[in-house]
């Protein structure tokens, strides 16, 4: 074997190092891009435990609260369960209705009256001993009940879409008027009883004068204001779930499971977000965001557990109920 | 060999049909009404018997769509 020339090992070493060279870039690159989402990924917030479990693992069907201090939670459709955040007191109290009935959605006018939807056409007063203490029947079904100052907002359950979605009445009003300026939406493709469900309303709490409203699929959220005036304040970062998706769980992913307006109009969010490997399967949401009161997000974070529910939000904390049933907070 | 792909065929047809765990409460509640519905004689009967089902179905949507 001859041995090579000088010039063409000095070329293949040029190349060799080149090629070394090219390879680290590469390599530095690639821990680059793999270290990124590190900067990406929420931080982790805690949810520390304050004082429960005060619910179970039940479907809380309603929940309102008196502004200040108060939360009431429907539980299971059977039970109210009072909170009382500055004593960290919790309630529960059976509702006096047959065995086999239930109810959903619960509003709490300015008098302080709580009501609720007594099967899909009663709405029911609820006394503070658990006992119904008045009964109107309702003219049609009803998907859901909230309150508006003196005022319930009802939805009506409607397979054909007509007018808007929510209508505002004092209780006994035969003729609720339609509420803010949120339309049915449509889904051709799918069979009318779940295109009503997927125009089912949510809303959360509020210390301004709008109120957040949500369909469960959207990552957009209604803001309504004391006449009906509505403002849809669109928040980014949320992942929207597919309505076909949405239909096939039982505990679907949903871009806002809660919302909840300060006084400052900052909106904090409440989203499903992803729950971290080996999770124990709880209900409930794992992403905590804020945005403010257009939408700009100001920041997301990874809650340690699944929380279900915003219960409050002051300077230093955001008052939860996590997916355990505890009343916890999340440090600001 | 022509047994077996239709055999496995049949399978994931069934697999990708199948509800899944989370709702198949619903949607066979759903399937169970209905066919107890299409039982009835009258027709209006029948219509609001169906009308039920749909509400029970979308009632029971609600607690996962909407419940906390």
């Amino acid at each position: 074997m001859r041995p090579a020339p000088a010039g063409r090992i000095s070329t293949v070493t040029t190349m060799t190092s080149r090629l070394a060279i090219g390879w680290i870039a590469l390599w530095v690159l690639a821990a680059a891009c793999h270290r990124m989402p590190d900067h990406t990924t929420p931080d982790v917030a805690p949810v520390l435990p304050l004082f429960g479990p005060v619910i179970a693992r039940e479907v809380v069907g309603g929940r309102a609260d008196d502004r200040l201090d108060r939360v009431w939670m429907l539980a299971a459709g059977e039970a109210v369960v009072r909170i009382d955040l500055q004593e960290r007191a919790a309630t529960r109290i059976p509702l006096a209705i047959p065995k086999g009935e239930s109810c959903w959605g619960l509003a709490r006018l300015d008098d302080g009256s709580l009501w609720t939807l007594r099967g899909r056409s009663g709405l029911a007063q609820i006394a503070a001993d658990g006992q119904i203490a008045r009964e109107i029947a309702l003219q049609e079904p009803h998907f859901g009940l909230y309150a508006r100052g003196d005022r319930l907002l009802y939805q009506p359950a409607r397979f054909v879409p007509s007018g808007g979605l929510l209508f505002a009445g004092v209780p006994g009003d035969a003729h609720p008027q339609p509420w803010s300026t949120i339309e049915p939406r449509r889904f051709p493709a799918l069979a009318r009883a779940s295109a009503a469900a997927l125009n089912m309303i949510a809303c959360g709490s509020t210390r301004t004068a709008e109120q957040p409203c949500w369909f469960p699929d959207d990552t957009t959220v209604a803001l309504v204001g004391p006449l009906g005036q509505t403002r849809r304040v669109a928040l980014p970062g949320l992942t929207r779930v597919a309505p076909e998706v949405l239909l096939a769980s039982a505990n679907p992913a949903r871009p806002l499971r809660d919302v909840f307006v300060e006084e400052t109009g900052a909106i904090w969010v409440l989203s499903s977000g992803a729950a971290p490997p080996g999770a124990a399967d709880e209900p409930g949401g794992w992403l905590l965001a804020e945005y403010t009161s257009t939408g700009v997000p100001v920041r997301a974070r990874r809650l340690s557990e699944a929380v279900r529910l915003l219960l409050g939000v002051d300077r230093t904390r955001v008052l939860v109920l996590s997916g355990a049933g505890m009343v916890a907070e999340v440090p600001r | 060999m022509v047994k077996k792909v239709l055999f496995s065929a049949f399978m994931l047809a069934g697999l990708l049909t199948a509800p899944r765990p989370a709702l198949a409460g619903c949607n066979s509640d759903l399937l169970d009404c209905y066919q107890r519905a299409a039982t009835i004689d009258n027709f209006w009967y029948r219509t609001a018997a169906g009308l039920d089902c749909e509400l029970d179905y979308a009632g029971c949507l609600r607690q996962a769509l909407v419940g906390a």
